[in-house]
């Protein structure tokens, strides 16, 4: 039997085949984007498509870090806004500050992440209620914050902005950006000690636990991690948006789950990819872009984003992975333990 | 085999009744009468279908052949509900409180409708409930979780009158009661069989079922190996009945030890909250078994040394303390737990074999903290080819493995890691094929072989005999009984398990004599 070892790592047996369905999707979506909206896929189109979609990507590897660890994290939208307000806050719209109102944004970020991982990680409460609490929190300090400072100075900083604006090998900065940050996190979750238990730790805790790996520290890890990307996305976002209004980064309390769940991740947890969430991130961004230029209203997006968990939830992850692994399984000897009457 | 021992007319009845699932056949043309007024015992090894036949009996697993008369009428739809109508009553060996509630409202929810108090009058109720079946010590008004697991068993027999059954079902109801909380149920079933109720009795614990007992059914491997009298029928015949297993079973040799007689793990008082204190040791090279009924406190023993379950006393490894606060901690000391709930405890089941095999060694197998792919799959594959894991890829999701694979790839990671003293398997073969029981045997053997102490939890005298050097027996969280290697055979451990030694049993004497 170790010689079947060997050869079939490529065949469609394997955990990765979950992460499938992303990319026939986003396939498909582009084809009828050529039929129905050539506009979405015009150059004018990409240079606000990419940026968005790096947001967004950005937004949402934070959230597959919680999901890997069997959590959803509503605070996305509260850190997004604390980080957009804080650059526009501190900077004061002058570059020289720049620096410092980053770090803030970034050191805030971690810190509303951490009290999150703390509540859910070391006090075992639910992570959906606890998120959407200190999402609140943060909201609410937040806007006292844009109305006391920020509505009278809501540029951002012109280095940043020209830094969104630029473009490296024709296409925009912020969209490396995220290429390089996504890799970072797929590297380190496939080939670090850290990262591969905290796999581990995401998909069974109660094994790991026995396994002898201190389970509470990966989950504290994961929400502090996810804070700190929202932050970064709150970075990005600023930088391209030019200026704060107090709607900002409203929209990412659905888009981060929407994109995850559409990438085959287990919410179960564990498993997750983080170059398919990049791509989910992309074929959501399109999508949300087709619908405006066919005339649907912004509104309209949140229909979109609610759906696309739905069909995600259907189509992709845990059902996918069920049935090729049914296919999977070599004949022989009776199954263990099985309790259906033939 | 014998008519009736009771006047009464037949209130159970059970015909012809298998039962399979998936390729094991739980029961096999199995034929039960139980005559009201009538204790009835069924006894018969772990795994022998007794409580498969309890299920069928109450209507919560329908059989494939056979039907279930109760109290004259036919069980047709196979549901709980309808057995409890036709006059069923059964008390669950794993009890059925909810334990935030009160004794009162557990006893309020399990009678049947039209004798419900209403429900400002329920502690009375309660009251009047618990003094009809001399339980005038528990408080109607403490939560279930609050009592003693004595006095919940004695609850959940309780509830299950509550309905007036014809015939009642108890589960192993002694398993977790000292010598008068036994007297005090024993006098309450014969009460009942006095007031006319049929009792079927399910016990390992001979001695005492046969206290109480009228006719003794003793079942093995599914099938029914004849109805006695009890008062006619000795305990040693019984066991006779009870073993000789036909499954054929291979065991790799013991090897020589003897010169070897290092001890290697110490336990010293230790106890938890179903066992102790127990006292024992493993030498270096050797395999110790631990024996017992379901649920006398073996598991949490093992789970204990493991740092999963709590527990006070002393171990040492090694001549090492371990730490047996946590997992962590003892597998520190070289004490590794082969859980037996795989899905829960051992596997990561959507992860690969690959990931699941390497996650105790990572740091071993990384450089700079990058864990390197040929490094790691080399790893794998040694370990994999020895132990003869069949799986397709070493990227295929460890659910999709069969049972005995999966076993041995929770067994494989814990082999990986060089530091390993001391392996505690926990029913290392349950669920797990023919073929692959072997290899496992075999692994286990060659880590002792090379100066390894192991201790395997198993509910199979069978494998205990074949695979142990030495055998533990445990009733009611103590150790009973230790049987050397040249004593070592599956009818011997079955006595000790059944056997009068176990605690509590001269209790049952004292109880009320049996009905007529």
């Amino acid at each position: 039997m170790a010689k079947a070892i060997g050869r079939k790592f490529t065949t469609g047996a394997s955990v990765a085949s979950r992460f499938i369905p992303v990319w026939v999707a986003t396939g498909a979506l582009m084809v009828v984007a050529v039929v129905v909206a050539p506009a979405a896929l015009r150059s004018t189109s990409w240079s606000f498509v990419l940026p968005f979609t790096t947001v967004l990507a950005i937004a949402s590897l934070g959230q597959m870090l919680v999901v890997m660890q069997a959590g959803i994290d509503l605070s996305t939208p509260g850190v997004i806004a604390l980080g957009g307000n804080l650059i526009a806050g501190l900077s004061a719209g002058s570059d020289h500050k720049l620096p410092v109102a980053i770090i803030a944004c970034l050191g805030f970020g971690a810190l509303v992440g951490l009290v999150n991982g703390l509540f859910v990680g070391l006090l075992r409460l639910n992570s959906l209620i606890v998120t959407l609490a200190v999402g609140q929190v943060v909201l609410a300090w937040t806007s006292k914050y844009s109305r006391d400072v920020v509505t009278n100075q809501p540029n951002v900083p012109g280095a940043l902005s020209s830094w969104a604006a630029g473009r490296f090998l024709g296409i925009s900065a912020v969209f490396w950006a995220g290429v390089v940050m996504t890799l970072v996190v797929a590297l380190a979750l496939r080939y670090s000690v850290g990262g591969r238990r905290f796999q581990a730790v995401g998909a069974n805790s109660t094994a790991a636990w026995v396994a002898g790996l201190h389970v509470r520290a990966y989950a504290v890890l994961a929400y502090t991690a996810a804070g700190l990307l929202y932050a970064v996305a709150a970075v990005l976002l600023a930088g391209v948006s030019v200026s704060i209004d107090p709607s900002f980064g409203s929209a990412y309390l659905l888009a981060p789950i929407a994109a995850v769940v559409i990438a085959g991740a287990s919410l179960a947890g564990g498993l997750a990819s983080a170059v398919s969430t990049w791509v989910a991130a992309l074929a959501l961004t399109l999508l949300t872009q087709m619908l405006v230029i066919m005339g649907l209203s912004s509104a309209m997006q949140y229909a979109v984003f609610g759906a696309a968990i739905i069909v995600g939830m259907l189509l992709s992850g845990d059902r996918v992975a069920s049935l090729l692994g049914r296919r999977l399984r070599p004949a022989q000897g009776p199954p263990a333990r099985q309790t259906s009457p033939q | 085999m014998s008519g009736p021992g009771a006047t009464g007319g037949v209130v159970l009845r059970v015909r012809g009744v298998s039962k399979a699932f998936g390729a094991v056949q739980a029961l096999r043309d199995v034929n039960v009468d139980c005559c009201a007024g009538e204790v009835h015992a069924l006894v018969g090894e772990n795994g022998s279908g007794k409580s498969t036949l309890l299920g069928v009996a109450s209507g919560a697993v329908a059989p494939d052949q056979g039907t279930v008369e109760i109290g004259g009428c036919q069980l047709r739809r196979h549901l709980p509900a309808e057995a409890r109508r036709l006059g069923l009553g059964i008390a669950y060996q794993d009890f059925s409180h909810l334990l935030e509630l009160s004794v009162a409202e557990n006893l309020y929810l399990a009678a049947p409708s039209q004798s419900r108090p209403a429900y400002g009058r329920m502690g009375a109720w309660a009251k009047t409930v618990l003094g009809q079946f001399n339980l005038d010590d528990i408080a109607a008004s403490a939560p279930a979780g609050s009592l003693s697991l004595a006095q919940r068993q004695l609850l959940e027999v309780a509830k299950a009158l509550l309905t007036r059954p014809k015939v009642l079902l108890l589960d192993e109801p002694t398993t977790a009661l000292g010598p008068e909380a036994v007297e005090q149920l024993h006098a309450l079933v014969l009460a009942q069989a006095r007031a006319g109720v049929g009792v079927v009795y399910v016990s390992h614990r001979l001695p005492e079922v046969l206290a109480v007992a009228n006719r003794v059914t003793v079942l093995r491997d599914g099938v029914s190996q004849g109805t006695f009298e009890a008062a006619s029928v000795a305990e040693e015949q019984l066991v006779a009945l009870m073993i000789g297993r036909s499954l054929q079973l291979a065991f790799p040799e013991r090897g020589l030890r003897g010169s070897q007689q290092e001890v290697l793990l110490a336990v010293s008082g230790l106890r938890g909250e179903r066992f102790g204190p127990v006292d024992m040791c493993v030498h270096k090279g050797e395999i110790v078994g631990i024996a017992g009924a379901e649920g006398n406190g073996q598991l949490q023993f093992l789970r204990a040394l493991a740092g999963l379950e709590q527990a006070a006393g002393s171990v040492t490894c090694a001549g090492a303390k371990v730490d047996t606060r946590s997992p962590f901690g003892a597998m520190r000391a070289g004490v590794v737990l082969l859980s037996g709930d795989r899905k829960r405890e051992a596997l990561f089941p959507v992860l690969s074999v690959r990931a699941n095999t390497t996650v105790q060694v990572l740091r071993q197998l990384a450089r700079f903290g990058v864990v390197g792919r040929g490094r790691e799959l080399r790893a794998m594959e040694e370990l994999v080819g020895r132990l003869r894991v069949r799986m397709g890829s070493a990227e295929q999701p460890v659910q999709s493995l069969s049972g005995g694979n999966q076993q041995k790839v929770s067994l494989a990671r814990s082999l990986l890691r060089g530091d390993v003293k001391v392996i505690l398997a926990e029913e290392p073969t349950q669920g797990v094929d023919v073929a692959s029981r072997f290899d496992i045997y075999q692994v286990l053997r060659a880590k002792a072989q090379e100066g390894l102490g192991v201790i395997v939890k198993s509910s199979d005298p069978l494998e205990l005999a074949g695979l142990c050097d030495r055998v533990l027996v445990m009733s009611r969280g103590r150790t009973v009984q230790e049987i050397p290697a040249h004593e070592l055979g599956e009818r011997r451990i079955v006595e000790a398990i059944v056997g009068s030694r176990a605690v509590g049993t001269a209790a049952v004497g004292a109880a009320p004599g049996r009905p007529a």
